[in-house]
C-alpha cells in the first residue's frame, strides 16, 4: 500500500481541490484529510459518516473555587498569563484559551484546588464517499494543533487501507512545516507540492523541499494557476529540476474550479477547463507510483 | 544484544512500520537467544515529541540498535547520544529486515 | 484602535486586506505581521529594517554535577522536552513551552534557566506606514510568544494585526485585545466552512467582528445568506478581478497599482472606526 501526500507550504494554493480531483481519478484509494485545522476535503467528497471517535489532546487546568484560598501563587507562577483572581471571593480563575496545560499552577497550589482534565480537541470520523473510504476530522476551534490529530487520522486511514487491501492512501496534507506536516509526511512514498507562481510561493517551495528531503520522500511539484504569472511559472519549473525534484506539470487559473466546488463536484467530475491539466499531473504521479490509473 | 524493530499494528503480522515515534509496536529481538518480545508503544499518542518518548522507551528496554524506516531529527540525535545505532530499512517484513541487518545491507542513519 | 484581520484558511486575502488597509491609513498606523511562521507583509510594504529585537523564552539548563537522576523533571514535563536514559536528562528546546515547571519540581536545585531565542521582531519603515514583523526562528514549534512580543511592541493609537491562518492557538493569541476583527472570506463552500469555524472562535472570545468578502461574484450569495442568518455585518466586497490577483502575485499594493480601489479600502477603515467608536 502506497501513501501519497499532497502538500503546499502555505494554504490557499488549491491543494485540497486538487486532492479531491485526484481522488475521483484514482481507481482504488483510501482518502485521509490530514489538513485538520479548518478541513475542507469533506465539502467536495460529501462523506457519509460510519463511525466517530472523540479526540483528546492537551490538558486544561481548572480551579475549584471552594478550595481556593486566594493566595495568588498560581497567578504569579503562570507564565502564560492564563490565571486571574476574578473568581468568587477573589478565587483564581483559569482562562481556558490561554491555558497550556503545563501543570505549574497545580504544583504550586498549597490547597490542591487545581484539577486537570484532558481537553476534547475534536472528532475523528471514518466515512464512505463516492471516491472511496475517507478518514477525516473536526478540530475544535481554538484548540492546540499539534501532530497528534494528524497522526490519529493517518493511523485510522492506514488501518482502513490495509483492511480493504487498497493500493493507495491519498493524503490531503496540512499547510506549514511543523509537527502536523511531519506527521502527514513520514513514511509516504511520494509527496506532491502544490504552489502558485507568486513571490511567496517560491520561498515556501524551498522550505517544503527541505522538509521532504529530510524525510527522504521523493517529491514532485506542480504549479497551480500558472498563468497568473507565466514567467515565474517557468522559473519555478527550472528551480524544481535544479533542486532535484520532479516537475509534475502545471494547471491553469480556472474559475470553473469554484463553480465545481459550489456543486460539491471535483474539477474532474465537473469537466472544467483545467480538468485536462489536472489529469496530466495525475498521470505523471500515478506513473511515478506505478499504480493503476483511471481515464474516465 | 537487543535490537528494536518498529512494527505495525500489534506486531503479530510481522510487518515493518516505517515510523519510529508513531510506530504502534516495538519488537525487541535478542540476537544471542533469538528471543522476540512485542511491546506496545505507549508514547504513540504524544502531541509532540513522540520520537523522543520512543527513544527513551527503547533505551529503557535495553536496545543498542534500532531498525526502522525513518526517524525524526531530534529522536535520531537522542539515540545517538544514548549510544543506540539507528538503521534504515526498506523491507516490509520483520523477517526480511532482520536478514538485511544480518547481511550488513542496512544503511546506518547519522545525525546531521 | 486595534483591529485584527483574520480568515480561517490561508489564501483568502487576509494579507491583501491588511497591507492595503495599512497603506491607505498611512503614517498613523502600525501594521503588525503576526503570521510569524511565514510573514509576507514585507513583500508589499517595502523598506529598510530600522530595528530588530530578539524574542526569547526562558528554558532550563541542567547542571549535571547536581543532578541526581531522579527524573522528577522528566515526569513533570507535559511536552516531552526532557528525556532520560538513566543519567542527566537530555533537553530538547524545540518542544519546550517555557513553563518553568521542571525548575520548580527539581529537588536537587540542578536546574537554572537561560534565554532561548524564538525569533525576532523587525521594525520596517515602509514608505506607506510602519510595519512590525514577527518572524519565528526555524525549528521553534510554538509561534505564540513571538506573536505576543510583536503585538506588545506596537505603540501608537492605531494598530492593525495581520493574523496567521487557521483557527487554533496562534489565531487566538493574535486576536486577544483587539477592538474589532475583520474576517476575510470568499464566496465558496470552502470559504463559508472556514468562516463558520472562525466565527465560533470569535464568539467564544466575545469579540466584535465583521466580514469582508474577497473575490466576490454576483452569482454567489453564500456568504451574504450566512451573514444575514447570523446577523453578522458585511463591511465590503472586493470583486473577483483578475488584475487584483496578478497585482498581488507580483508583490504590489492594490491601492497603488489599481487606484480605483482606494475608496473601497478607505470605506472599510471608516466602517471599522464607526463600529469601534459606537
Amino acid at each position: 500500500m502506497k501513501e501519497l501526500v499532497i502538500l503546499s507550504g502555505k494554504g490557499g494554493t488549491g491543494k485540497t481541490s486538487l486532492t479531491a480531483a485526484f481522488a475521483s481519478l484514482a481507481l482504488d484509494a483510501v482518502l485521509a484529510d490530514c489538513d485538520v485545522d479548518a478541513a475542507n476535503l469533506h465539502l467536495l467528497l460529501r462523506p457519509e459518516v460510519r463511525s466517530r471517535q472523540t479526540f483528546r489532546a492537551g490538558r486544561e487546568a481548572r480551579v475549584q473555587s471552594e478550595a481556593c484560598s486566594g493566595c495568588g501563587r498560581c497567578m504569579v507562577a503562570c507564565r502564560f498569563d492564563a490565571i486571574g483572581m476574578t473568581g468568587p471571593d477573589e478565587a483564581a480563575v483559569v482562562d481556558p484559551l490561554g491555558c497550556e496545560g503545563c501543570g505549574v499552577c497545580g504544583f504550586v497550589c498549597p490547597t490542591g484546588a487545581i484539577e486537570f482534565s484532558d481537553c476534547v480537541a475534536g472528532d475523528v470520523m471514518i466515512s464512505d464517499t463516492r471516491c472511496g473510504p475517507m478518514v477525516h476530522s473536526r478540530l475544535t476551534p481554538g484548540s492546540d494543533n499539534s501532530g497528534k490529530l494528524v497522526a490519529h487520522v493517518r493511523q485510522a486511514a492506514r488501518r482502513l487501507a490495509e483492511q480493504r487491501t487498497c493500493p493507495l492512501l491519498l493524503i490531503d496534507g496540512p499547510p506549514g512545516l511543523a509537527c502536523p506536516t511531519m506527521a502527514a509526511l513520514t513514511g509516504c512514498v511520494h509527496a506532491l507540492i502544490v504552489i502558485e507562481p507568486t513571490m511567496s510561493g517560491l520561498h515556501d517551495l524551498d522550505r517544503v523541499l527541505a522538509l521532504t528531503g529530510h524525510f527522504s520522500v521523493p517529491t514532485s511539484v506542480c504549479v497551480n494557476k500558472w498563468d497568473i504569472d507565466a514567467e515565474r511559472s517557468v522559473a519555478i519549473e527550472r528551480h524544481v529540476r535544479a533542486a532535484g525534484a520532479r516537475f509534475a506539470g502545471r494547471i491553469r487559473y480556472d474559475r470553473g474550479i469554484t463553480d465545481a466546488q459550489m456543486r460539491a463536484e471535483t474539477a474532474v467530475e465537473a469537466g472544467v477547463a483545467s480538468a485536462g491539466d489536472i489529469r496530466a499531473v495525475w498521470q505523471k504521479l500515478a506513473g511515478q507510483l506505478a499504480i493503476e490509473r483511471v481515464d474516465g | 544484544m537487543k535490537i528494536v524493530f518498529t512494527l505495525k499494528g500489534d506486531g503479530r503480522d510481522g510487518l515493518v512500520d516505517r515510523r519510529f515515534g508513531r510506530a504502534e509496536t516495538f519488537l525487541i529481538y535478542n540476537s544471542e537467544t533469538g528471543d522476540r518480545q512485542l511491546v506496545a508503544n505507549s508514547g504513540v499518542d504524544a502531541a509532540m515529541g513522540a520520537g523522543l518518548k520512543a527513544a527513551e522507551a527503547i533505551v529503557a528496554l535495553g536496545a543498542v540498535a534500532l531498525v526502522t524506516g525513518e526517524c525524526g531529527v531530534k529522536a535520531l540525535h537522542a539515540l545517538h547520544r544514548a549510544g543506540v545505532k539507528v538503521y534504515s530499512t526498506d523491507s516490509t517484513s520483520f523477517d526480511d529486515a532482520l536478514e538485511d541487518l544480518r547481511q550488513g545491507n542496512l544503511r546506518e542513519a547519522q545525525p546531521a | 484602535m486595534r483591529i485584527a484581520i483574520a480568515s480561517g484558511k490561508g489564501g483568502t486575502g487576509k494579507t491583501l486586506v491588511a497591507v492595503n488597509l495599512a497603506a491607505i491609513a498611512g503614517r498613523s498606523v502600525t501594521l503588525v505581521d503576526c503570521d510569524v511562521e511565514e510573514p509576507n507583509d514585507h513583500i508589499f510594504l517595502k523598506g529598510d529594517v530600522a530595528a530588530s529585537e530578539t524574542v526569547s523564552m526562558r528554558v532550563p539548563v541542567i547542571v549535571e554535577s547536581r543532578c541526581t537522576g531522579c527524573r522528577a523533571c522528566v515526569e513533570f514535563c507535559s511536552y516531552n522536552a526532557l528525556i532520560s536514559f538513566g543519567g542527566t536528562p537530555l533537553f530538547f528546546p524545540d518542544l519546550c513551552h517555557g513553563c518553568g515547571g521542571c525548575r520548580l519540581v527539581c529537588r536537587a536545585r540542578a536546574i537554572s534557566e537561560t534565554a532561548r531565542p524564538l525569533g525576532e521582531i523587525r521594525r520596517i519603515d515602509a514608505a506607506q506606514c510602519t510595519l512590525l514583523e514577527g518572524r519565528l526562528a526555524v525549528g521553534v514549534s510554538s509561534p505564540v510568544p513571538v506573536i505576543q512580543a510583536a503585538k506588545a511592541a506596537a505603540g501608537g493609537e492605531f494598530v492593525i494585526c495581520d493574523a496567521p491562518p487557521g483557527t487554533s492557538c496562534p489565531l487566538v493569541a493574535t486576536l486577544r485585545g483587539a477592538d474589532y476583527v475583520l474576517l476575510v472570506t470568499e464566496p465558496t463552500p470552502f470559504g463559508l466552512s472556514d468562516l463558520r469555524l472562525t466565527v465560533e472562535v470569535l464568539r467564544r472570545m466575545g469579540m466584535a467582528f465583521g466580514v469582508v468578502i474577497n473575490r466576490a461574484v454576483r452569482s454567489s450569495s453564500l456568504i451574504d445568506d450566512y451573514c444575514r442568518q447570523e446577523a453578522i455585518d458585511i463591511l465590503a466586497e472586493i470583486p473577483d478581478d483578475r488584475r487584483i490577483a496578478e497585482t498581488y502575485a507580483a508583490g504590489r499594493l492594490i491601492v497603488e497599482a489599481l487606484p480605483g480601489y482606494r475608496p473601497l479600502f478607505r470605506s472599510i477603515l471608516e466602517a471599522c472606526r464607526e463600529r469601534v467608536t459606537a
